[in-house]
């Protein structure tokens, strides 16, 4: 992300401005995709991506004026990503705890990856097989991973983006580790031994 | 985390990478979301939760206090209409004694204030008729060709509300001079009215009058009654205010 971006988006976002007001102008283009990539990243390809990237923009365009550069401008929205998906993630549950009539209906919903060659497929069906992985950990472990081990921040990054201490990190990534790889161990997709 | 761990650990790795986000993607998810975001929004929020709690408080009024909200709904109409043609339907006014007139005739401080409260009570009546005027007044203006229900009606009210009235008039004259057995025969004929709320008022006068004279049994059963039957909220305070002495 260059510094002139991140200038550009904080003179947009001047507190006297309306949320309308710098929409109207071509910068935030930018943060917004920003903002998908690490939504997508968090949440991996389903259906109501485009809903939580909205509330994601939302939050990001209200909270740009409070930005004082301490942290990068990507782990300031990585952290306003991360408590939108959270908040949506915990509003679900309820959701679901109090409507859900069946209980087939939790589960995870089909990705769909826009992707054909042959190769791909095989590494389409191992990245279903991941998320259906880290679908089973709890929310927060499983952006801990996500965010060091696929997205390859450090653990500062990460404990600054989840608002958790880094031993909190840790041990969260260490539980999460232990449970992927029991999942992983199972599958022959995942077999190391097995030539690509 | 063993060597095979991490390489599945890789594996997956490898997998992510290869399903990330492509540039057309991402351009579609920012187009989605700068449309979604310039929707115009909902501003009446406000408007929605002050109707409902316009609507919970009247409601709540009306379930706990059903007088209540007509004597709030007659008051703001006396307000906003402080001219009013008091003569309407032939209704005579009579002017009730003011308090300033009251000679000392009891003993008891508390007692004389509760006297004065049962004439401030007293006032009211003969000032009713006012406040049921609107309409009467409106239909008084218009020439009826064929004589309605409600002409019919406003013509024996008069009577008896010029009874009513000098029964009032009889109360005030009666407490001016003292006199608190006549005052109290008066307000037993008024408490036999047809009107509830001249019943009410009239016992309300009782209460009072008992609890001045020292006979607090009885003024305590009148009040108790007024507040069982929920006789409207200025009057139910009143009693309230009897009754807290009653617990003493």
């Amino acid at each position: 992300m260059d510094q002139s971006f991140v200038h550009a988006a904080l003179e947009l976002t001047t507190p006297g401005r309306s949320l309308e007001d710098t929409l109207a102008l071509d910068s935030p283009d930018e943060l917004l995709a920003l903002l998908y990539r690490q939504m997508r990243a968090l949440a991996g390809p389903r259906q109501d991506l485009d809903d939580l990237v909205q509330a994601a923009a939302e939050r990001a365009l209200k909270a740009l004026s409070r930005f004082e550069g301490r942290s990068s401008l990507s782990t300031f929205t990585y952290g306003i990503v991360y408590r939108t998906l959270i908040d949506q993630q915990r509003w679900y549950r309820r959701f679901q705890r109090r409507f859900a009539l069946d209980a087939r209906e939790e589960e995870a919903e089909e990705l769909s990856f826009p992707r054909s060659s042959e190769t791909d497929l095989r590494e389409l069906e191992r990245a279903r097989r991941l998320y259906a992985a880290l679908e089973t950990l709890p929310h927060e472990k499983r952006a801990t991973l996500i965010l060091h081990d696929l997205e390859g921040l450090d653990v500062s990054e990460v404990a600054s983006i989840s608002g958790a201490g880094e031993g909190t990190v840790r041990s969260r990534l260490r539980d999460a580790h232990k449970k992927l790889a029991e999942i992983l161990r199972q599958d022959p997709l995942f077999d190391p031994e097995v030539p690509v | 985390m063993s060597a095979a761990d991490l390489a599945r650990l890789e594996l997956a790795k490898r997998a992510y990478r290869a399903t990330e986000p492509s540039a057309a993607e991402v351009q579609r998810g920012v187009r989605k979301a700068r449309l979604a975001l310039r929707r115009p929004r909902q501003r009446r929020a406000w408007f929605s939760k002050t109707l409902v709690a316009v609507v919970l408080a009247m409601g709540g009024l009306a379930y706990a206090k059903p007088q209540a909200l007509g004597e709030l709904v007659t008051s703001a109409l006396q307000r906003s209409k402080p001219t009013m043609p008091k003569r309407s339907a032939g209704v005579a006014v009579t002017p009730a004694p003011v308090a300033s007139k009251i000679s000392e005739p009891v003993a008891a401080v508390p007692a004389r204030e509760a006297q004065v409260e049962a004439q401030v009570e007293t006032v009211q009546p003969g000032v009713q008729p006012v406040k049921s005027s609107p309409p009467q007044a409106k239909s008084a203006l218009r020439v009826p060709l064929v004589p309605t229900r409600a002409a019919a009606v406003t013509d024996t009210e008069p009577v008896a509300q010029q009874a009513m009235a000098s029964n009032w008039g009889r109360v005030g004259a009666a407490l001016a001079r003292g006199d608190e057995a006549r005052a109290l025969a008066a307000l037993d004929e008024l408490a036999d009215s047809d009107d509830q709320r001249t019943r009410d008022k009239a016992d309300l006068g009782r209460a009072q009058l008992f609890m001045a004279n020292g006979n607090r049994d009885q003024a305590c059963a009148t009040a108790r009654s007024l507040t069982n039957r929920r006789a409207g909220s200025r009057i139910e305070r009143q009693a309230q205010v009897l009754l807290k002495s009653c617990r003493r």
